[in-house]
């Protein structure tokens, strides 16, 4: 390699590192975040008004960063199922609520996922705005999903390999809301067949296009695992909160669609690697993926 | 400006660019630490300032039916009849859950 390219390739390098420690140290001075008290007010917020509207499975999104980093068309950081269930505690007691469904994004490998479930107070613990987006499926469709969530299938549409912006029509990657898309599509078709839910993909639902010009994929190919484009011809496009919703509601699969919010401004300073009422070193926060 | 110094302002503005722009489009974390409050979730209920948690041991979903509702509160069990009632509002506990630590964390404490 000429002595010159080497040069602009560590130069860059460095540069890349000095842009990813500033954006870390916007951790590293602290951040406001919200109380575990105004978490917790806000979860069970979204659990009363999903159990208020008889809903057995709703999709919820959060917000992991503010509105104003998000790029054009994105509203929403991550989206997942709630699911009504009895849940129980770990003194013995069942109590009705709903646990969370989710594919998360491993933070030891950011190219590898994995489905986990929580509760509302998890899923909204470290969010840049106490904001949900919610959809909730017809009933027929709410029976659909929950026959498929609690059968093998629902595991058999994972697909570990995790892109930030994978498209919703390739299986070859697979972000949260691709996932969510699948399995969506899985109970609407009845089907376990990933290609046959792909296909349906690819015939109806309508992706949110990412602006990415032809070098910065290369570069981001380089400089991050988390961002493939191999499973993207031409534009890069991938599934959102807005568009599945869209996608639900132009084919009569939605009930209702709404937005919770609360007026509440963050109350807690929060150092280092913190970002909300968990004190733990490993706590994660949405979309802190420029290390 | 040469050409290799016009390559090298260009590769750098796009690698500075690129990953922070990129960034914003994820957002799939995990939120909530697996390691914030296990001994005291190992007993039940643990607190993080005036909120008091409930560890969640497992779950079953509450599954909807066509045949007549019977309510049961048994996990599996229909609770809902979505074809012959109007819909009514669930019930909620008053828990605030929080994700059990796994066997592997709990024995870290």
């Amino acid at each position: 390699m000429p002595g010159w390219i080497s040069r602009i390739a560590l130069t860059a390098i460095v540069l890349l590192v000095t842009v990813n420690a500033n954006a870390a140290s916007q951790q590293a001075g602290g951040v406001m975040g919200y109380s575990a008290a105004q978490i917790a007010e806000f979860a069970k917020r979204v659990e009363t008004d999903l159990a208020e509207k008889s809903a057995h499975v709703a999709i919820v999104s959060r917000v992991g960063r503010s509105g104003d980093e998000l790029p054009d068309g994105i509203r929403y950081t991550h989206t997942g199922f709630a699911v009504y269930s009895a849940i129980q505690t770990a003194d013995g007691r069942t109590v009705p609520g709903y646990v969370m469904y989710n594919l998360y994004q491993n933070q030891e490998k950011l190219n590898v996922s994995r489905l986990v479930r929580d509760y509302p107070f998890d899923f909204f613990s470290a969010v840049m705005e106490l904001k949900a987006g919610v959809i909730i499926p017809t009933p027929k469709l709410q029976q659909r999903l929950l026959e498929l969530i609690g059968s093998q299938t629902y595991t058999d549409l994972h697909n570990p390999r995790y892109s930030a912006i994978s498209n919703p029509f390739d299986a070859r990657y697979q972000n949260c809301t691709e996932f969510l898309l699948d399995v969506v599509n899985a109970a609407v078709y009845q089907t376990d067949d990933r290609a046959q839910v792909k296909a349906r993909n690819q015939e109806f639902f309508k992706p949110q296009p990412i602006a990415v010009g032809p070098v910065q994929r290369f570069l981001g190919s380089l400089f991050s695992k988390e961002f493939a484009f191999s499973d993207h011809d031409g534009r890069v496009a991938t599934a959102t909160f807005t568009t599945i919703a869209e996608y639900m509601e132009q084919y009569g699969l939605a009930q209702d669609r709404f937005e919770i919010t609360s007026s509440q401004a963050p109350s807690v300073f929060y150092e280092a690697t913190q970002r909300g009422p968990s004190t733990g070193a490993n706590r994660q926060r949405d979309a802190v993926h420029a290390r | 400006m040469k050409p290799k110094s016009l390559i090298a302002a260009a590769m750098l503005i796009l690698t500075v660019g690129i990953q922070p722009a990129l960034a914003q489009v994820s957002g799939s974390a995990e939120h909530l630490s697996q390691s914030v409050t296990h001994s005291a979730q190992a007993i039940g209920h643990a607190s993080i300032g005036t909120v008091k948690l409930t560890a969640a041991v497992v779950a079953v979903p509450l599954k909807i039916v066509g045949a007549a509702g019977r309510v049961s509160g048994q996990a599996g069990d229909a609770i809902w009849d979505f074809a012959n009632e109007p819909a009514k509002p669930l019930a909620l506990g008053d828990d605030t859950l929080t994700a059990a630590p796994t066997p592997a964390q709990a024995m870290l404490d």
